[in-house]
């Protein structure tokens, strides 16, 4: 099964849909509540419940998820509505139009479990129309809506953010040009960032050393990059210097970052709660303290990104339409 | 009394020197008292920063009461 | 006051400051000349026609000038010492400027020219983001304005 270890824990809903096609006689049927077996909707929709709730049992790669609401809706198509939802060969034919959605807090989607809904419930519409009609067919089970994780709109980014690395390193500094070489942190965090699709343009390894953090920074700054993230010096070591150098250049603090850093890094290593990384604006950049290692980086941005950069267009005073 | 000293864009909005009619104990109630002096320095106010003895100071910073407070507009330098 | 690593002796920009008058370039190339130097980058910015679709006869720069000239010392020092110069110096003008004429200049001198080069492009920008210096713009229909910097 898929690793969703380093996945975010977020809101994620799904819609669905799926039909079941019968003559206009059976659909008549079942306005009069005259089925054999009786009212196929509400045993429909216990059985799509159940089936949702089964999912993780019957399809070997979905992980159990919590499913926090589910909601089923049927609609008999008698030839008239629906146009935003059915296609123009569904909408010429009868039966009935099943409806799900979903919400899940996890960290990972709850599609396959909607989708699973809708379809015992198709069955067991089938199962209860029968006896009455010897021309039924479950069609067009799909997807109309997901929400959550990275595949939420809302989330993306538009534009393509620059970003500058800035690695404090007094290791990796003593080694000159060799020093990019065989920065490990560096390369992970500028794979990362290209992954989002922002743009990592500027990169420089310093030795982590309070003024020449911030003479490179206040160079960044004076040149609008909107982000800057530094790798390494977050620690309580007397040598790591890093967070009080970023500190004394914030205009505002955001104290989001450094706790989500924390607490979504605790989850994997206990140590993580000693990490003292901070983030903030400076003028027209935002600017995140990240940990030295190259698990660090990758666990911190997998907790805070593209929350992020949100922040640039809220610097701008644009960020607050949702 | 604290004094306030103005540059460029704000010399449009009020004198270049002026004394403060009420103390301000911090930036936020600087920029009220500006803005209630003459409001239309708001816009101008949202990116200017402030300085007490040629060092420019945090939006926390506490001001006290004989203190000279300088506003800096956005650079135009270079 | 930070001081290079490699030359103790660079102290940044004693000649380096806000001017009143015309800059005198020759001068500043003059003191910047050092025979442990392999480059030296001189950097020259002037006045030109406006960038909002007017046109401008020239401009005035205000600016507050004892903590400009604070914070240049600083921005050299920094330079100096990230940069590895042997020296750098900055001089700002302030006053009226006509078209063409000389606002700032910016000299750094290294044994290589990368140093001086990189020294050059990080003094300028911090310049004009950082220091307390401001540009009234005057146009050819009687307007004038106050010009910043960045976006």
């Amino acid at each position: 099964m898929k690793n969703i270890v380093d996945k975010q824990i977020t809101l994620r809903k799904a819609a669905a849909m799926g039909l079941v096609f019968c003559a206009l006689d059976t659909v008549d049927l079942i306005k009069n509540n005259l089925l054999s077996k009786g009212n196929a909707f509400e045993f429909a929709r216990a059985a799509g419940f159940l089936g949702a709730k089964n999912t993780q049992h019957l399809l070997p790669h979905c992980h159990p998820v919590s499913i926090e609401a589910m909601d089923l809706t049927f609609d008999l198509l008698d030839g008239s509505n629906f146009d935003g939802v059915l296609d123009a060969r569904e909408r010429q034919r009868t039966g009935i139009l099943i409806r799900g959605n979903a919400s899940s807090v996890g960290r990972t989607g709850i599609e396959m479990e909607v989708l699973t809904a809708i379809s015992i419930a198709a069955l067991e519409i089938y199962d209860f129309l029968k006896p009455h009609d010897k021309n039924l067919e479950i069609s067009s089970i799909r997807l109309l809506e997901k929400t959550g994780g990275k595949t939420d709109k809302r989330n993306s980014v538009t534009a393509q953010p620059e970003c500058a690395i800035l690695i404090c390193s007094d290791r990796l500094s003593a080694q000159g040009e060799l020093g990019e070489q065989k920065d490990i942190s560096g390369k992970v965090l500028k794979e990362i960032l290209t992954g989002h699709g922002a743009r990592p343009s500027h990169y420089k390894i310093v030795a982590d050393e309070k003024e020449l953090i911030q003479s490179q920074l206040k160079d960044w700054i004076a040149r609008e990059i909107p982000f800057i993230f530094t790798c390494g010096g977050t620690g309580l070591d007397p040598s790591d210097h890093t967070v009080a150098a970023v500190r004394e250049l914030l205009d505002k603090e955001a104290p989001g970052v450094g706790e989500t850093i924390r607490a979504f890094g605790r989850t994997m290593v206990p140590t993580a709660i000693l990490s003292a990384a901070i983030a903030g604006t400076a003028s027209a950049s935002f600017i995140v303290t990240l940990p030295g290692s190259p698990a660090g980086v990758k666990e911190s941005l997998a907790a805070i990104l593209p929350a992020v950069f949100h922040a640039g267009p809220m610097m701008k005073g644009t960020g607050h339409e949702n | 009394m604290q004094k306030v000293k103005v540059f460029a864009a704000f010399k449009e909005f009020f004198d270049e020197e002026f004394e403060l009619p009420f103390p301000v104990k911090s930036i936020n109630e600087l920029k009220c008292a500006l803005e209630k002096l003459n409001p239309g320095c708001t816009k101008l106010l949202l990116s200017a920063r402030f300085a007490i003895n040629h060092q420019f100071i945090h939006e926390d910073r506490l001001i006290t009461n004989n203190e000279a407070i300088y506003i800096i507009p956005p650079s135009g330098g270079g | 006051m930070k001081q290079s690593i490699l030359y103790p002796q660079a102290v940044a920009g004693e000649q380096s400051g806000i001017c009143p008058d015309q800059i005198d370039t020759v001068k500043m190339i003059s003191d910047a000349q050092n025979m442990k130097a392999g480059a030296m980058v001189i950097f020259v910015g002037t006045v030109r026609t406006a960038s909002n679709g007017k046109n401008a006869t020239g401009l005035f720069y205000e600016a507050y000038t004892e903590m400009a000239e604070l914070l240049l010392k600083e921005i050299l020092a920094d330079s100096i010492c990230m940069h590895k110069l042997i020296n750098a110096s900055c001089q700002h003008r302030i006053g009226l400027l006509s078209l063409g004429e000389i606002a700032v200049v910016v000299i750094t001198s290294a044994e290589h020219r990368k140093e001086a080069y990189d020294a050059n492009q990080y003094i300028i920008a911090r310049v004009k983001f950082e220091l307390p210096i401001w540009k009234n713009e005057f146009y050819t229909d009687g307007t004038k304005e106050w010009r910043p910097n960045s976006n």
